[in-house]
C-alpha cells in the first residue's frame, strides 16, 4: 500500500452509491459500513461472493495476490477487470459494481 | 456439448483453493502451545468486550470492573468460543470422510479436498484444546456434553442415514456443516472486530486470523459442494433435505434475531461466560453471582445493549441464510417477530 496516499479523502462509486472514503481502507469494510450492494461471505478470497467489476480506477486499487487471482480466474469467466472486494484496498478514486 | 456441469466447475475451484492451501499451509498448533505456556496475559483483551452482550457500561457492578477482570472475562469468552468451535469440528471429523467416500472416487482430487479438511480440523482441535488449557485451566471442555445443541447435527444425519441417496447424504452433511460454519463465523468473525490492536492479545488475534482463513475455505466448500450435490440428489432426497434445512434455519433465526438482545442465544453465551469468569480468583471480591446480576438488570430496567459488532454479525448471518435459501430454492414462511427482523437484515440496503 502506498503510504503517502493513505488517509486522503477519495471518491468511490459502488453501484449507484457515491461515497467519500479514506484511502487505505479495505473496499469490503467500506461496503459493509455503507451497506452497499456488494455481498460478502468468507472475507478470505475463497468464495467469490464479493466479486466486483472495476469500471474505473483499477490503477488506484492495491495489487492482486495469488489466492485472489485463483478465485478471480474462476468467477470472472474471462471478463476483464474483476477483483474481490474483500481483498482490495482503495488507494485513490474508483468506480466498481458487483459482478453481474 | 462443451457445456460444463456447474458442479464440476465448483469442484475445479475447490481443488485450486485446496492446492493453494497446500502450498501455503497454516499451522495453528504453535500459537496454541505458546498460549498454553503464557496463560492469561491480564494486560490484554482476548475479544471485544462489547461482543459479549453484557451491560458492561450500564450495570453499576460491571461498569467498575478492573482491566484485569475484563481481561479474564474476554479470555473466558475466547476459550468458550473455541471449545464450541472445536466441538463442531469434531462432528466434521466423523462425517467428512464418510461423505467424501460416498460421492467421490477413492483418493480422487475431490475426495482429497474433504480429506485435507479433516487434517485441518485435527490441527484446530489440538490448538483449541491448548487454548482452553491456557485460559480456563481445562482442556477437556470440548465435546457434545458441553454443547448439547451441537448433538442435533449428528442426530439428524443419523436419522436420515439410509433414507437419502449418496449425493443426498453428502449434501445433507455439507449443508448442515455450512450452518455450523455460519454459527462459528458469527462468533469468530466478529468477536475481535473493533478491538484496538494495542490492547488485544497478539496471540488471540493470530489464532483468529489463521483459523478464520482455513474456515473461509470450509465455508465455501460446504455451501458450494453441498448445493452441487443437492442438485444431483434424487427428488425424494431433495425433499427430505429441504425439510431438514428449513427446520434448522427456523431454529437458528429464532435464537439469533429476537429484538430483545437478552432473548438471543448470543446473550445466553455471554452470561454463561460471566458465570464462569466469576469463579476466577481475579473476581474473588465481586459481590454478586451472574444470576443475581441478571435479576438486577431485569428489576432496574437495565437493557442488554446490542453492540455494533453484534449487529454487523446479524446482518452477515442473515445474508448468508438468505443465500442458502435461494440456492436451495427453499421457501421460508414468516414465523413471528424474529423472522421479520431476519428478513429486514437479510434484504439489506434497498
Ligand atoms: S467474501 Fe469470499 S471472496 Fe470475498
Amino acid at each position: 500500500m502506498s503510504s503517502e496516499r493513505s488517509g486522503q479523502e477519495v471518491e468511490l462509486q459502488v453501484g449507484d452509491a457515491v461515497l467519500k472514503v479514506r484511502s487505505g481502507e479495505m473496499l469490503m469494510d467500506i461496503c459493509e459500513h455503507h451497506q452497499t450492494c456488494v455481498m460478502f461471505s468468507c472475507r478470505s478470497a475463497s468464495c467469490g461472493t464479493c466479486a466486483i467489476v472495476v469500471e474505473q480506477g483499477m490503477e488506484n486499487l492495491s495489487p492482486m495476490d495469488g489466492l485472489e487471482a485463483i478465485v478471480v480466474e474462476e468467477v470472472s469467466e474471462g471478463r476483464p477487470n474483476v477483483r474481490l472486494a474483500c481483498q482490495v484496498r482503495i488507494l485513490g478514486s474508483a468506480c466498481v459494481r458487483p459482478l453481474p | 456439448m462443451d457445456q460444463v456441469d456447474p458442479v464440476d466447475k465448483l469442484l475445479r475451484r475447490q481443488i485450486k483453493l485446496f492446492e493453494h492451501a497446500h502450498r501455503t499451509p497454516i499451522e495453528l498448533k504453535g500459537f496454541g502451545l505458546t498460549m498454553k505456556r503464557e496463560g492469561i496475559d491480564k494486560s490484554k483483551l482476548y475479544c471485544n468486550p462489547d461482543f459479549l452482550l453484557l451491560p458492561l457500561r450500564e450495570c453499576p457492578y460491571l461498569s467498575t470492573l478492573r482491566p484485569e477482570q475484563l481481561s479474564v472475562l474476554t479470555a473466558y469468552y475466547f476459550a468458550r468460543a473455541y471449545s464450541e468451535i472445536a466441538t463442531s469440528e469434531s462432528v466434521a471429523l466423523r462425517y467428512n470422510m464418510e461423505a467424501s467416500a460416498a460421492v467421490f472416487p477413492l483418493y480422487s482430487d475431490n475426495y482429497m479436498v474433504l480429506f485435507h479438511e479433516t487434517a485441518e480440523e485435527f490441527d484446530h482441535i489440538i490448538t483449541f484444546r491448548n487454548v482452553c488449557q491456557a485460559l480456563i485451566g481445562r482442556g477437556d471442555v470440548i465435546g457434545g456434553e458441553f454443547f448439547p445443541h451441537l448433538k442435533a447435527v449428528p442426530a439428524m444425519l443419523e436419522r436420515y442415514r439410509g433414507k437419502l441417496c449418496d449425493n443426498g447424504f453428502g449434501s445433507m452433511y455439507l449443508l448442515m456443516r455450512y450452518i455450523l460454519n455460519l454459527a462459528l463465523k458469527q462468533l469468530e468473525g466478529f468477536m475481535t472486530a473493533g478491538l484496538d490492536e494495542k490492547v488485544a492479545s497478539p496471540l488471540a488475534l493470530q489464532i483468529v486470523a489463521g483459523h478464520a482463513e482455513d474456515e473461509a475455505r470450509h465455508l465455501t466448500t460446504s455451501l458450494e459442494l453441498g448445493i452441487g450435490l443437492f442438485r444431483r440428489a434424487t427428488p425424494r432426497s431433495r425433499e427430505l433435505i429441504s425439510g431438514a434445512m428449513r427446520i434448522t434455519m427456523y431454529s437458528m433465526i429464532d435464537k439469533r434475531f429476537s429484538g430483545d438482545a437478552a432473548a438471543t442465544w448470543n446473550f445466553e453465551t455471554g452470561l454463561g461466560v460471566l458465570q464462569r469468569a466469576l469463579q476466577h480468583p481475579e473476581f474473588a471480591d465481586f459481590p454478586l453471582s451472574a444470576e443475581a446480576l441478571r435479576d438486577l438488570w431485569a428489576s432496574e430496567g437495565i437493557a442488554i445493549p446490542a453492540s455494533a459488532e453484534f449487529e454487523r454479525s446479524r446482518r452477515w448471518i442473515a445474508g448468508q441464510l438468505r443465500r442458502l435459501a435461494e440456492s436451495m430454492e427453499l421457501a421460508l414462511t414468516p414465523q413471528g417477530e424474529a423472522f421479520e427482523r431476519y428478513l429486514t437484515y437479510a434484504q439489506g440496503p434497498a
